[in-house]
This record gives C-alpha cells, structure tokens and sequence, in this order.
C-alpha cells in the first residue's frame, strides 16, 4: 500500500498547506480587513521585520514543505494521467525529488540566512 | 485480433476534463480544482524565484521587483490566485472529507428516480461553495477598503 | 389518450473503418410517437433508411448493457431513454467517449473487461474445497447484503468510463466499473480477498486517480454509484496502509456443520422369527 500511504502524505500535506498558506494569504491580502497595521505587506521592511522573526521563519519553512510535496505530487499525478509510459513516470519521480529537494535546500537556506544576518 | 487494429481509439484526452458531456456542478468543481492548482503552482515557481534570487539582492533590487510587479495586469494577477487559493483550499478540503465518505452516508439499495450519494447529500458541496463565496468577497473587500 | 405522431431528426455518427478516415455526421428522419425510444428510432433507421448503421443491442430493457451511447450529448442507455425526454427535433447520437470505435455507433468494451477481470470479480475465500463442491450457504445478515448491493447492479455498459475525466486522459486507469466493483466484492462478508484487490487498486492508475468528479455515478442508469464505491474503497485503503481492517473471518457456511448423532437403535424383535 505504498501509493495510499504517499497519498495520505498528500492530503496531510493539503491541510497543511491551507493552514500555513491561510496564515500567509491573511497577512499578504487581508491586511486591511484584519487591521494588521500593515499598510504595505510586501515592503521591505515589513518582510525583513518577519524575516527576522523565528516563528515566521518556522512558519514559512512548513509551509514550503507542505506546499512542495503537495504541488510535486499532485502534478506528477497529473503527468501519470497523461501518459501510460513507464520510461516517462521514472524520470518525472526522480526529477520531482531530485528537484523537490535542491528547492527546499535553497528556499529554506534563504530566509535562514537572512534571520542570521540580522 | 487483426479487427481490433482497426478500431479508432476515441479517448477525449485532456480535452475530457473540461468537457465530455452535460454533467452537473460536480464535474466542473473537478476542472475548477485542476486549473485553480496548477495556477497555484504556476504562480509560486515566480513567487519563490521572486522572494529568493531576488530579495537575496538586497532592499533596492527588492523594491525595483515589488514596483514593477505593481502593474494593474499583475495586480489582477494576484488577486485572481488568491482567489484560487480560497477555491482550490475549501474545494479541496471537501474532497478529502468526501474522498473518505465520511460526508456521504451509506450504501443504499436504488430505487428509481435514482440519485447518488454526492447529490444527495448535495447541502455539503454547497456549504463549502457558500463559504469560498464569502472568503473570495472578503478578499475583494480587503482590496476596496485599501484602494486596489 | 391520442398519440400525436411526429417527425424527429437523427443526427448520426457514422464510422466505417473499410471506408471512413474521418468521423461525420448523417442525419435521418424517423416517425416518433409517445414512447418512442432512442433505440427505436435507430432499429427504424436500420430497416427502413440505411441498413448499414450498426449499433449494439440485446435485450431492449436496460438489462444488458449493450446501448449505451451519447445521446444529445449525455450518455444514455438508447432502449430506455424516450425520444420525448429531450423535448428536442433534433436528437444526436454519437458512440460512447472514451471507448474505441469498432464501427458507426458500437464500441469495444474489451478494455473494460479486461480492467473488471483485474481486479478479480469474485468471492475470494480460504476454504477451497467448499467453494469448489459448495454443501451449504454463506451466512449474511441484510445489514451486511446493504454493504454492497447498490454495487452489484452494475450491467458493465461502459457509461460511467465514457463520463470518467481520468478515463478520459489515461488509458491504463482502472476505472469507475472496475474500481467499483472492486470495492463490491472487497466489502462482501463473505469474501477473504480484500488484501490482495487492495493491493491491485493501490497501483500508479488506480482508485487514487480519482478525484470526485462524479460524473460516473450521475451518468450510471441503474444508479449503482460507482464514486461512492471508489470513496469507500479509498477508505479502506487508507485505514489498511495504516494497519487498520478487517481481522475478523469472512462469513462461515450455514447452517454450520453439526456431529451427526448415531441412529436410535432398533430394539431387538421380542418374538421370534
């Protein structure tokens, strides 16, 4: 039951997502209805002021996890309903972890370092 | 088996996910919930280019991007994944309770006017819409209240 | 009551492979009255117009499964589907999505067979020797006959693959018939073969490339659901990856086998012979 397993993954991975993508869409495009004071969320200060911040950071990083394998998986399910090639399927899986990985390393590295820098 | 050489292969293809009949909302949720992902997906490659290469350059760079990104097409843009977000985020949270059959009662024995479970218990397909409904005009709200 | 007959408008997807590159249209009239149905229409056409016209049909009363085509763009079972539904002239009938075309309206479901046979249609059980010279029934309870019924009415017409979005896309899918049946058998009590139909609906095309489009069990005609079948499916897949099922033993024979008791014995005669 490999495949039931990877798929509980996803959907676990699809609550996850909603729950930290949510957080991140609220303070990106509710700013005005939450009254968070923000005035612009994607001003420099205002990313760097929650660059900063380990529970944003922390937040940010599950999110690109969740939102990773989510969007991986669901598109690799995508291409399996496009093709029957068994070639095909191979190379997207080890394109997708091979790719999954070297974008979490980098896109986790970034906010890492930019909280260590401050 | 030579006959069956001749068969000409009819799979709609892709194309079948958008349309292979007059089907009801369901169908369509289904094809909302495809396209909604893959912009999702489409919009965070750009996103993720944009808030790692881009802001590693420092504050000038960054603001270069977010002021060039403040066009009226990308504003639009943004506003339309975020509502694909709000859809594809309760539709698929609807999915998942649905795909287990927990909102779906039990086997029952057809009787005529036959109607299945997803139809019949329609009221929570629909409550998810009503809710994707008032999160989508409170995003719109937010964009009001600020001026766009 | 008076019956007004009318003229209807055919319009026909013909395909002959010996002739036709291309698929196209051909329309024909037909006399209609109250009742008259899809498929009546085409056995008019092919006495009466263009003997040529194949279509696949059997038992008229929507038992067998042989006619299901797409009428007005909407799959239907042509024998039990009136003209008058459409409230329409023109009524367009063209062969299921999804399967391929032998010739003008009748394909070939042997994909679909071949699916169904896969995931092994039948009660699985350990005791061979009964299944094989059977001396008495499985018990079941009606609770347990409710689990999968609904299931069991599917007459393999091919409508709910042709509604199928994956189906649609991607060959080597099992399928709403298949997938569906899967679960019929897997949730009778009487059957010990879950693990093994599990496995095979765990495969890279099967029941989790469902996504609950439900345009199969809107399109069934014998409302048999085949996506509450596949969710329910899902279910049991998910709670057996996680170690989870069924432990008891599928249903014992019955009534169960009894010591049989020695024969009273017969006094001795008192009187001699």
């Amino acid at each position: 039951m490999f495949r039931t397993r990877l798929r509980l993954l996803f959907l676990l991975s699809a609550v996850g997502t909603a729950v930290f993508l949510g957080i991140h869409m609220a303070v990106q495009h509710l700013n005005n209805v939450l009254a968070t004071g923000e005035l612009d969320p994607t001003s420099w200060a205002s990313t760097i002021g929650r660059a900063t911040q380990s529970g944003w950071v922390v937040i940010y990083i599950l999110l690109l996890v969740f939102a990773l394998y989510h969007a991986l998986y669901g598109l690799r399910g995508i291409i399996l309903e496009l093709t029957t090639s068994e070639k095909a399927l191979r190379a997207v899986n080890w394109l997708f972890i091979v790719g999954g990985v070297i974008v979490f390393i980098w896109a986790s590295y970034v906010p890492l370092a930019l909280m260590s820098s401050r | 088996m030579q006959a069956e050489a001749k068969h000409r292969p009819n799979l709609l293809g892709a194309g079948g996910w958008f349309w292979a009949g007059n089907y009801k909302m369901e169908r369509y949720l289904y094809t909302l919930h495809r396209v909604t992902g893959l912009g999702i997906l489409l919009f965070g490659i750009f996103h993720l280019i944009e808030t790692t290469f881009f802001r590693r350059q420092g504050e000038s760079v960054w603001q270069m991007t977010t002021g060039f990104l403040k066009q009226p097409l990308f504003e639009v843009g943004l506003i339309l994944v975020a509502f694909a977000f709000v859809i594809h985020a309760l539709n698929g949270l609807r999915l998942i309770l649905q795909e287990f059959g927990i909102t779906l009662g039990k086997p029952k024995r057809p009787v005529y006017p036959y109607q299945d479970a997803l139809r019949r218990k329609r009221g929570y397909t629909m409550l998810a819409i009503a809710v994707i409904v008032i999160l989508l005009l409170v995003f719109l709200l937010n964009r009001l209240v600020g001026g766009g | 009551m008076a019956e007004h007959a009318s003229k209807v408008t055919f319009r026909v997807q013909r395909y002959d492979p010996e002739k036709d590159s291309q698929l196209h249209m051909q329309e024909f009239t037909v006399p209609t009255k109250r009742g008259t149905t899809i498929l009546d229409g085409l056995i008019y056409i092919k006495e009466n117009l263009d003997s040529t016209l194949a279509f696949r049909t059997s038992c008229r009363m929507g038992i067998c499964g042989s006619c299901g085509m797409l009428v007005n763009n909407y799959p239907h079972l042509a024998c039990h589907t009136q003209i008058e539904e459409f409230h329409s002239n023109v009524i367009t009938v063209k062969p299921l999505p999804n399967a391929p075309i032998i010739k003008d309206l009748a394909v070939d479901l042997m994909p679909m067979f071949d699916r169904h046979k896969s995931i092994k249609p039948f009660i699985i059980r350990n005791d061979e020797d009964e299944m094989a010279k059977p001396t008495r029934e499985y018990e079941q309870l009606p609770d347990e006959v409710e689990a999968f019924e609904q299931f069991s009415y599917c007459i393999k017409c091919g409508i709910c693959v042709s509604a199928c979005p994956t189906s649609a896309s991607d060959a080597k899918f099992l399928g709403p018939q298949a997938l569906g049946q899967c679960y019929r058998y897997c949730a009778d009590s009487r059957d010990a073969g879950a693990k093994e139909r599990l496995e095979i609906a765990d495969s890279n095309h099967g029941a989790w490339h469902c996504h609950l489009a439900g345009a199969c069990s809107e399109a069934c005609p014998k409302g048999v659901d085949p996506a509450f079948a596949i969710q329910l499916l899902k279910r049991k897949m998910a709670v057996q990856s996680l170690g989870g099922g069924r432990k008891e033993k599928p249903a014992e024979i019955y009534p169960p086998p009894t010591e049989t008791k020695p024969k009273i014995q017969v006094p001795p005669f008192t009187v001699k012979k």
